[in-house]
């Protein structure tokens, strides 16, 4: 399953929010890191705020890679735990970490940088939404 | 695309103020008194008045207090906020919702044509960062009560307290900022158009 979340902005009009997306991998599975050639996957589930979702200017964004049968809490803490971890250890950005069978990647724009942890949350948040709209329109 | 005018607006009987948006072409309709009288008279409803109480009452913490907000239905999603009593912590108390303009320009299109705020009705613009929603939150309580000093508020964005089922410890100092961020990410919009129709 691949859980994408995006801060965006459409430089035409100004217009900003998230975009959410969630991929799954029927018939995938890992027990280490995701494999390299996992592929994007199925798209099964969206939260469009900033429509059209194409060619807009990204201010930050989540991007987890996680078997499809992981749950919310495990998600969530992952990925919050290993923002920690990057954050303690004093690491630039983008952030990548892997932790068993789950990564994420998290970056975002130097204007949003102060408030990275609310940031990570409502990405995570979205993402978790749009997976669970996918989980709702099978 | 409708022509907005946003008009400061303030209730003569106790101060409480807020704003108009409506469509330009109304302004020619209507006197300031008029849209006063119409924003006094929609301001609360009599059935909120109880629940107001309960929230001033939990203005007077001299702690921070914390607010959940959650993303409603629609796409683009308005913000409904709740207060958190510090003495009640599973219990929610509804505060307003947090309404991002494009929402409102979507509202504009249908009679009568202009939105106000209210004490349950908070505009903000369209950026929906956490910072704006703190921003927008502030707004609504400084209109509300004009003359008191506010508590800190603590803005929880959702889904995260849903997820382990109780709020999240708020740090005890702020953690700093990651180093190595750029003006502007190099990073293109994810899904292509032709995923999307897929």
């Amino acid at each position: 399953m691949r859980l994408v979340a995006q801060r965006v902005l459409r430089p035409p009009n100004g217009a900003t929010g998230i975009n959410a997306y969630c991929y799954f991998h029927p018939g995938c599975d890992w027990l280490d890191a995701p494999p390299d050639d996992l592929g994007r996957g199925v798209l099964r589930g969206k939260i469009i705020e900033v429509d059209p979702p194409s060619g807009n200017r990204v201010r930050s964004y989540l991007d987890i890679t996680t078997p499809d049968h992981t749950t919310d809490l495990h998600i969530t803490e992952s990925v919050l735990s290993g923002a920690d971890l990057l954050q303690s250890g004093g690491e630039s950005l983008p952030w990548t970490l892997t932790h068993l069978e789950t990564r994420f990647e998290f970056n975002l724009e130097l204007a949003l940088v102060q408030q990275w942890e609310l940031e990570l949350r409502m990405l995570l948040g979205y993402a978790l939404q749009a997976r669970k709209s996918a989980q709702q329109n099978p | 695309m409708t022509q907005i005018a946003v008009i400061e607006l303030r209730a003569p009987s106790d101060g409480r103020s807020g704003r108009v948006f409506l469509d330009r072409k109304l302004l020619e309709r209507f006197k300031l008194e008029d849209l006063e009288r119409e924003f006094e008279a929609a301001f609360i409803d009599p059935e909120d008045e109880a629940r107001m109480d309960l929230i001033e009452a939990l203005l007077n913490a001299e702690q921070p207090l914390q607010v959940s907000i959650f993303p409603g239905e629609q796409s683009p999603p308005e913000f409904h906020a709740y207060f958190r009593d510090p003495n009640d912590p599973e219990s929610r108390l509804f505060a307003c919702v947090l309404v991002s303009e494009p929402i409102v320009r979507k509202l504009l299109e249908a009679p009568p044509h202009m939105v106000f705020e209210t004490e349950t009705f908070q505009i903000m613009g369209s950026d929906t960062t956490s910072a704006s929603l703190q921003s927008a939150f502030e707004a609504w309580a400084g209109r509300l009560w004009p003359d008191r000093t506010l508590p800190k508020f603590e803005i929880l964005p959702w889904p995260i307290e849903e997820v382990h089922g109780q709020p999240p410890t708020p740090p005890d100092r702020p953690k700093g900022a990651p180093r190595g961020a750029v003006a502007s990410l190099p990073d293109t919009d994810f899904p292509t158009p032709e995923e999307l129709s897929a």
